[in-house]
């Protein structure tokens, strides 16, 4: 007995009768949609505008421990100056920061941040007469098929003797210039006047400081361990009980004193040493 | 066919392949070195016929032309920005993939990436283990269609016309049902994402040359490789007809 015989096939048969579907119902039941061009969908993301000085505020809070080497970039670019340029001096100035952005990026988020502005070189783009296009066939058999061109495709073929072509020339590199915004930073942060500030705001330290200032600038600089004995014994440590790392790490906050294999006084940090306010 | 046409039609596929082959490049990986030794000294046509092929070239040759010594991260940085992107809804970025773009809920490895698997495969071809992104991303289907090329031109140098045809009906069709079929949503996205000009133009550079490769098979099909268009007499007219044509895409390609 076969299957057909067993079951009766009903054309009319209509699996979704009991349910009280109709086919408009089941279309807008349906999970698929075709594909649309739903480009207008994609959005970039708005991101709110901040002003170049929030930004470079956070690009500075961003890179801890890396605020002078960002701003001296800034500062280098009171007159235009290349990438590479930058990249030099700043390299020259800082050879063993550890980042994981190098001069050529920061130099990119300075530009993203407001305190560089880049400024295209005069346009030495030049546009190529080119050659002729069918250089792997011979000029002969070019005349020839020039001639069995045919009316719709002579106007293009003509074009072609005549085309020019476009070469990236190596131009004169853009040149970046500090912004108001990025020299403002530049005085906040690294100016003597804030230093000082920092400085004179625990004024019963300023013996420390000077300690501090006279070891790292001499010849070499000075250790750690030996800073360390001079400032943690003194009274004035005492209560609160605070240690050398403080007071250095407020020296390094300013700019005074850098970690080169030992602590060494900066220009600013001579400066300070010899300023009124850290005299004997 | 004479030999100079020949020789033509032969230049014609070798521009297609190395078109193809530069744009598959390009959506694939971030710019690297060589590739960027390679675009600086090229040569980029003015007047290929389509205006945004020519806008794609002027604008990835004034990107090209400013850029500076952080060339290579800032075009890595527009590069995530422009097909990875940053948010996770499906509408943050231009995904180079068909599936995105063809499925309902713009997720990846849907139906479009089993059908251009099958296709692959059919093909004889399989994904290298170091492919890790579905088969059916944009570089893929760009070199699917260079290697149909060069099919092509294996078949068209050993004489073997009917698998020339063949060939080149394959290349129509998949342009047709795959590349064109999705690729110009994903352009308008390349519109939106990328910051610079090198990846914007690189949006409108492939849909131009996809659009004058779609024109180009279809006129090869028609005119040239019609089962009808086997005399002496059409052929070698014909022949100059696509060459001068497809010269815009060989010049498009010269290094």
């Amino acid at each position: 007995m076969s299957a057909i015989e067993v079951f009766e096939i009903e054309e009319r048969f209509n699996p979704l009768e009991d349910k009280g579907l109709d086919e408009a119902d089941l279309e807008q039941r349906s999970d698929y949609l075709p594909p649309v061009p739903d480009a207008e969908l994609s959005r970039r993301v708005k991101v709110g505008v901040q002003s170049p000085q929030k930004r470079i505020e956070r690009l500075l809070v961003g890179i801890p421990g890396q605020q002078f080497r960002i701003l001296h970039a800034v500062r280098f670019c009171v007159e235009p100056r290349t990438c590479d340029e930058i990249v030099a001096e700043v390299d020259a100035a800082y050879p063993r920061e550890v980042s994981v952005y190098d001069t050529a990026q920061l130099v990119g988020l300075l530009e993203e941040a407001g305190a560089l502005v880049r400024q295209a070189a005069p346009s030495a783009i030049r546009d190529e007469v080119g050659e002729e296009v069918g250089e792997e066939v011979a000029p002969d058999a070019q005349a020839r098929l020039k001639e069995q061109t045919p009316k719709g495709h002579a106007e293009g073929a003509d074009a072609r003797q005549e085309d020019e072509f476009l070469v990236v020339a190596p131009t004169a590199p853009s040149t970046y210039l500090a912004t108001p915004a990025g020299l403002e930073a530049v005085e906040a942060n690294c100016g003597r006047d804030v230093a000082l500030a920092l400085l004179t705001e625990e004024s019963r330290y300023l013996p420390l400081y000077r300690e501090i200032l006279k070891r790292t600038a001499a010849e070499g600089g000075c250790s750690t361990k030996t800073l360390d004995t001079a400032i943690d014994t003194n009274p004035l440590t005492e209560s609160p009980r605070r240690f050398c790392g403080y007071f250095l790490d407020r020296l390094e906050k300013v700019g005074a004193v850098r970690w080169l294999d030992s602590w060494v006084a900066t220009e600013l940090g001579r400066e300070l040493l010899a300023a009124d306010v850290l005299r004997d | 066919m004479s030999s100079e046409q020949e020789i033509t039609f032969t230049t014609v596929l070798r521009g297609r392949m190395a078109g193809y082959q530069l744009l598959s490049r390009l959506f694939r990986t971030e710019v690297d070195q060589e590739l960027l030794d390679v675009l600086t000294s090229m040569h980029y046509p003015t007047a290929t016929g389509n205006a945004l092929v020519d806008e794609g070239y002027r604008m990835i040759r004034d990107y090209l032309s400013a850029a500076d010594s952080n060339v290579l991260t800032e075009l890595a940085v527009d590069f995530v920005r422009a097909f990875i992107g940053s948010g996770n809804n499906g509408y943050s970025a231009a995904y180079p993939y068909e599936s995105v773009y063809t499925s309902p809920k713009r997720l990846m490895m849907q139906d479009a990436r089993d059908e251009v698997l099958v296709l692959y495969r059919a093909a004889g071809l399989a994904k290298r283990d170091s492919w890790k992104e579905g088969e059916d991303h944009l570089a893929l289907e760009l070199e699917f269609e260079r290697i149909l090329i060069e099919r092509t031109l294996t078949a068209w140098e050993t004489g073997d016309e009917a698998s020339c045809r063949r060939s080149i009906l394959q290349q129509r069709n998949f342009l047709e049902d795959h590349l064109l079929s999705w690729y110009p949503m994903m352009a308008k996205d390349l519109k939106k994402f990328p910051r610079t000009d090198f990846y914007r133009g690189l949006g409108r550079l492939t849909s131009g040359y996809l659009q004058n490769d779609l024109e180009l098979l279809n006129e090869l099909l028609d005119e040239i490789f019609a089962d009808d268009a086997t005399s002496e007499a059409t052929i070698p007219e014909l022949a100059f007809g696509e060459a001068s044509k497809t010269a815009q895409l060989k010049e498009a390609v010269r290094p």
